[in-house]
């Protein structure tokens, strides 16, 4: 590994090395840019969750079979802004809102959806558990509202445990897939959780 | 030197003692795949789960590594 000021050349490393070299730097260039050099799909893949997990906002670019990660620590201030505005968690643990008409469900719950799109800057995460993941995988007839909601900043959570009991974790489409430990800490932290 | 714990990321555990990453990769044959490059952000009690391998027995191999690495 050549480490070049802020630059972490990782190329030719597998993971978790990119990974851990780029957070060493992070941690102690808090608030600096980042550039990470990879050469495979997973030390790409990985390196942009940790950008995304440590608050850096990150291009790529891509040059031949190589990428460069470009991070940028978002600003303190403007984090805290958003923290204070946007800390509503949306816990969906079924595709359908409520009981009684699975079909009256399922047509509720695609309003409901829509109906956040347009109070998307209160709202932080959106935690899919349960049948709920159906919601984000293919098919949905949600798909439009959670990719209108991710543009608008909506962090899209999907339980990993869940889409691979459902067998559906190929068929993932909006979002990324979390963990109990993760879900439980962002609903742990957050002002306001509905639960749907 | 920090407790390996299930609640730990295998990116945290990895990060506590590097010699944790020959162990977890002896259970990438187990699980079908590589595991630090599929699962690194998820706990280990939750790889443990998704890939049904024995959580105690990884934990005690790493608990064991704590001591020899700390001693």
């Amino acid at each position: 590994m050549i480490s070049l000021g802020r630059t972490v050349d990782a190329r030719g490393l597998s993971c978790p090395q990119p990974v851990i070299l780029t957070k060493r730097v992070m941690d102690e260039n808090c608030g600096d840019e980042i550039i990470t050099l990879v050469d495979n799909p997973t030390s790409l893949e990985n390196v942009c969750k940790l950008a995304k997990s440590q608050g850096y906002s990150f291009t790529v670019e891509e040059l031949g079979s190589e990428h460069h990660i470009h991070m940028l620590k978002e600003s303190e201030v403007v984090n805290a802004a958003q923290v204070s505005a946007r800390n509503t968690v949306v816990l969906i643990k079924s595709q359908y809102l409520g009981e009684g008409s699975d079909e009256l469900g399922a047509a509720l719950m695609k309003s409901f959806l829509y109906t956040l799109t347009e109070s998307a800057s209160q709202i932080s995460q959106i935690i899919f558990m349960n049948g709920g993941v159906y919601l984000s995988v293919d098919g949905s007839p949600a798909l439009e509202y959670l990719r209108d909601l991710e543009r608008q900043g909506v962090q899209i959570l999907c339980c990993g445990t869940c889409l691979d009991y459902f067998s559906l974790t190929e068929k993932l489409q909006v979002g990324e897939v979390t963990n109990m430990y993760n879900a439980t800490e962002i609903m742990l932290n957050a002002d306001k959780i509905l639960v749907i | 030197m920090t407790a390996i714990t299930a609640k730990m990321s295998l990116l945290e555990i990895v990060e506590t003692n590097p010699c944790s990453e020959e162990i977890i990769r002896q259970y990438d044959g187990e699980a079908g795949c590589c595991l630090l490059c599929n699962n690194l952000f998820d706990s280990l009690e939750d790889v443990a789960r998704t890939y049904s391998l024995e959580l105690t027995q990884i934990l005690a191999k790493l608990e064991k590594l704590d001591i020899t690495t700390e001693g």
